[in-house]
This record gives structure tokens, sequence and C-alpha cells, in this order.
């Protein structure tokens, strides 16, 4: 396989700039076959983008699974607030 | 007083704070967050009888507040000029070296994460939050849309009022950045622990 990168390296390769904005748009929509191949060639080669890739995407399965925590507090007086106005709801 | 998710009494006391942090992803300003949360519950009580049971009372909330986050959205960016529709897109590319491939400045680490570790980790959402604060509001507000919501892209254009390309764009910024920011504040640090 070293010698396939190494023909492979030798290929027009898209900058990394161009490959992250693919990898990115690639998590929203679906790429066009040169962009799909540009992308693929790069990520082959670069392990930069290729760990860029793995990054981002684990990142969407986090946040995918994301349920809300009290991360934020509200303070005293705002949780009292909204206490007061749906008090004349509660029954 | 033991916890009675039933009571409404305590609702406020126990879901208020998370339905507020959930708020600021979309909502940056505090007063604003503060009174989709009111908003939430005065619409909860309401219409009490909308809710089935067929999900927990604060999946049902959050739900309510959603809804409300879209719509504030929706028609905060109703009225925007043409003009102002796209954050600065600037600086994508100080993201990256200019000499040689031109990759990115610094390796991206290995974050060896398992997500079910990280996901009831409060420290890492703080975290987490601290860096979305630093995306610029539409930005942070396309990227919650998009992963935590898993809203469609269409549907977030017409929310935000951008075009297509234009998402991509907030969307790419936003990655770029995130992922450097939790890379420097918590990933590197992990590792090192």
């Amino acid at each position: 396989m070293i010698l396939l990168d190494k023909l492979l390296e030798q290929l027009p390769l898209i900058p990394c700039q161009e490959a992250t904005r693919l990898a990115s748009k690639a998590m929203d929509q679906k790429l066009s076959l040169k962009e799909r191949w540009d992308l693929w060639l790069h990520l082959r080669v670069c392990d930069f983008c290729t760990q860029f890739s793995k990054q981002i995407h684990g990142l969407r399965e986090l946040l995918r699974k994301y349920q809300p925590q009290e991360e934020k507090n509200l303070s005293l007086d705002a949780k009292n607030k909204i206490k007061l106005s749906i008090k004349g709801l509660l029954f | 007083m033991p916890h009675d998710p039933t009571d409404p009494n305590q609702w406020v006391d126990l879901y208020a704070d998370a339905l507020f942090s959930f708020a600021l992803k979309f909502i940056s300003q505090t007063d604003q967050a503060q009174n989709l949360v009111q908003e939430t519950f005065l619409a909860a009580l309401k219409n009490r009888s909308g809710f089935k049971g067929n999900s927990s009372e604060k999946t049902w909330l959050l739900g309510i507040l959603k809804h409300k986050i879209t719509d504030q959205l929706r028609l905060k960016y109703k009225e925007v000029p043409a003009s102002q529709l796209v954050e600065a897109d600037t600086h994508i590319e100080d993201f990256f070296d200019n000499a040689d491939y031109g990759h990115l400045k610094k390796k991206p680490g290995d974050w060896a994460f398992n997500p079910s570790d990280l996901i009831e980790n409060k420290e890492f959402w703080r975290s987490y939050n601290d860096c979305l604060e630093k995306l610029p509001e539409k930005t942070a507000q396309a990227f919650s849309l998009r992963e935590i919501e898993d809203m469609d892209s269409k549907e977030i254009c017409k929310v935000l009022g951008v075009s297509s390309t234009n998402l991509w764009v907030l969307l790419h910024r936003a990655r770029l950045q995130l992922r450097q920011c939790l890379e420097t504040n918590w990933f590197e640090h992990d590792t090192a622990r």
C-alpha cells in the first residue's frame, strides 16, 4: 500500500483548506463525484486532515447524544421570577 | 423533599437550569434565554393536556422550548437585509499554514474518547459552552441547530435566513473553531491527566 500511496501523492491534490471544507460539507450535503474523489485522495495522503475529519465526526456523535443538564444555573432571583409568573396557573 | 417530576410545583427547581443551559446554545443573551424558559413553563402549564406521558416531563418541556427558540430565531432573521446575511467568513485561512501543503497549523490530536463517558460530564459541557460562546452568534446558532437539533440544512436556512452556501461556510467555520478550542482547552489537558 505504501507504493500505491506514493503513486497517489503524484496526482494533483487539493490543498488542505479545500479538503477540510469538503470534509465539513460532506457532513451536511451529498458531495459531487469530483468532490468525493478530491476528498478521498487528499485524506488518503494527509494525516492532518484525516485527524480533522475524525474529530469533527466524533464531535457530531457526541452532540447528537447530548442531554441538557445544569451546566449554567439561573440566579435565585430569576427562578423566583419564573415561579411567580406561573403561580396563577398552578393548582 | 423527595423529587416528584410529575408535580408542576417542582418543575422550576427540577428543570429550569437544564432548559436555560440548552437555550444558551442558541440564544446568546442571558435575559432572552431566561424569558424563553419562563415562556416555556407558562405554555406548559396552560397546555397540560398536551402532555401525553409518552416521554418524560423534561423532554416535553424541552420540546416546547425548542419550538420557542426556532420561532424566535426565525423572527429575528426575517428582516435582515441581504448584505448582512453572512457573518464575516473571514479568517478561515488563519487556521492554515501558508507554507508547504497549507495544512492546519497544528496537527489535530487523537481524541481517544468514549462518547458515553463525556455525555454526563458537566465539566466538559462547561468547556464546550465556553468554546461555543466564542463563535459569532449566527455561526453558533447554525452549528447548534445542525448538530444538537439534527435539523435539516434546508430548514436551518429558512430559520436563519441564509442561503445553503452561506450555511456551509458558517458550519465549516464553526467546526474549525470549535475543534481547535476543544482541543486546546479540553482534550489536550485530558490526555495529560
